[in-house]
């Protein structure tokens, strides 16, 4: 009995000490697409904030990736103005792609991955842009009437599909985006609106958990998002979508902009390391303190909804970032 | 200084006096910080992730009488994030369920005890809940009674059942039992 006591100590303190003696995997590579739209080429509401969260996140994604000591490789799909195809084409691997952000374009940017990432390696997806509560974003169009709705599954699929390797991180800041939330085979999402009863039959459910290496990060849950203003003060606003803004500031960026050289650890990370739960918990904070987007709980007004960012992940948080 | 601690130790000994022996229908409260090895289902970096829980347990109901004793208890449980280490950590949740609880008396200082209990655990960071269940054995060290309380030093051994994870607690912890009604003692 005392020999089985003290083999089943020694193994949990073995256990325990995983990991302190195992070598770390290293981090690897970071892509980045980014896509923005401003509508003006078609029939629906222009956006103003969506270039510049393209942009910006550009420049923050890449001084992110040299503060970690991993090489970068960012790629901006842009929508500008009236026309229908970009003037600038990205070389990625050995494919050229049109940097208009039209579905096909995305497709083969997400393809020509392919071969070029290794597991550990991360890719970042980014989208700003309209999106509706059927689970499609609205991508380049092709002609003024033309919506140019895309399933976000569809993107998601793509990645799958194409089985691009490495650890991707999917940000959309668009309406309704928590509705394309992939579902957890281990939790249920508390938002989304689930009760004990799913929590069980969730326990009991004959679906696996497997390790995942696509997180999606959404600016909202099952309602509209909203765009704000960073300087108020002067003629020629500043927009960023309100999520986006919030993920700037946690990854350092702010208005007016600070240099670039200047970003070094950011203010999300926790003990030096940047996770998608450090990320999310920054910006819930930030859109949290931005009461004009978030009508405050009233008895009155009991079923006014608010901006509530989601992310996917169930039981394991995915590091992005080491400094 | 000294004689501070001196006094404590005479006021403690006050109100628990040792070796009397107490039976009946009690209340009790439960504290223990307990280490979690979490073991994953999936294929994960590392056999088993680290991470520390506490909890607090508060027993409605209960019954002792010479040997057995039997108890329900609400329970909460705080874990925290595994340790870091490569490109995942394992998320820390907060949880919340209950647990029926029965011991059996050895000899006049030790007892057995065993719990089975389901909880709904809420993740920390992000707005996701799930269903466990979970079984405790333990030992547990009579410390100090008196025919109206009682005071243990426990030592249990927690098995987590999750979906994706079963974890292995192994804790230290001090229980108080409270007897109402005085029933009992010598």
């Amino acid at each position: 009995m005392r020999k089985l006591i003290l083999l089943l100590l020694s193994l949990i303190l073995i256990l325990s000490s995983c990991e302190l003696y195992m070598d770390e995997p290293e981090m690897g590579d970071v892509y980045a697409i980014m896509v923005g739209l401003d509508y003006k080429n078609n029939s629906q509401d222009d956006l103003k904030g969506t270039l510049n969260d393209v942009d910006e996140l550009h420049i923050v994604f890449g001084k992110m990736a040299e503060s970690s000591d991993s090489n970068y490789f960012g790629y901006t799909f842009k929508q500008e103005g009236v026309a229908y195809t970009s003037a600038v084409n990205h070389s990625i691997g050995t494919t050229m792609v049109n940097a208009y952000p039209s579905i096909e374009n995305i497709e083969q940017a997400i393809k020509a991955l392919v071969n070029q990432t290794d597991d550990n390696d991360l890719i970042l997806f980014t989208y700003s842009g309209h999106g509706k509560d059927d689970g499609t974003i609205a991508l380049g169009a092709t002609s003024y009437s033309d919506a140019a709705l895309s399933p976000v599954q569809e993107i998601l699929d793509y990645f799958v599909d194409f089985d691009i390797k490495g650890r991707k991180l999917i940000i959309l800041d668009t309406c309704f985006s928590g509705l394309s939330l992939p579902e957890n085979p281990g939790s249920s999402n508390t938002v989304l609106g689930s009760s004990i009863d799913d929590w069980y039959a969730k326990y009991w459910e004959n679906s696996t958990y497997v390790l995942p290496d696509m997180y999606v990060l959404t600016a909202s849950a099952d309602t509209l998002s909203y765009e704000i203003d960073l300087d108020p003060s002067i003629s020629a606003d500043h927009r960023h979508g309100l999520f986006t803004a919030g993920l700037l500031k946690a990854l350092g960026w702010g208005h007016p902009h600070p240099n670039p050289d200047t970003l070094q650890i950011p203010p999300a990370a926790k003990e030096s390391v940047l996770t998608v739960d450090s990320l999310y918990g920054y910006i819930l904070d930030f859109i949290e303190e931005h009461p004009d987007f978030n009508p405050q709980w009233n008895i009155l007004k009991l079923n006014e909804t608010k901006q509530h960012p989601l992310v996917s992940g169930g039981a394991m948080d995915m590091v992005l970032f080491r400094f | 200084m000294r004689r501070r601690y001196v006094l404590l130790l005479l006021l403690i000994s006050a109100v628990f006096p040792l070796s009397a022996r107490t039976t009946g229908y009690y209340h009790s409260a439960t504290a223990t910080a307990s280490g979690y090895l979490g073991f994953s289902h999936f294929e994960d970096e590392i056999p088993a992730r680290t991470a520390f829980s506490g909890s607090a347990a508060l027993g409605v109901f209960g019954y002792q009488s010479q040997h057995w004793d039997g108890s329900l208890e609400l329970y909460f449980q705080d874990a925290s994030r595994s340790l870091p280490y490569g490109l995942y950590r394992s998320r820390g949740f907060t949880s919340i369920g209950i647990a029926a609880r029965s011991s059996y008396t050895m000899n006049n200082k030790f007892s057995l005890y065993g719990q089975a209990g389901t909880e709904v655990n809420f993740y920390h960071q992000i707005e996701e809940a799930f269903a466990s269940f979970s079984l405790q054995l333990g030992g547990q060290l009579l410390l100090m009674e008196n025919p109206s309380y009682q005071l243990f030093m426990t030592l249990p051994l927690s098995l987590h059942l999750r979906k994706e994870i079963t974890a292995l607690q192994v804790g230290i912890g001090l229980r108080y039992h409270l007897f109402p009604y005085h029933e009992g003692g010598t």
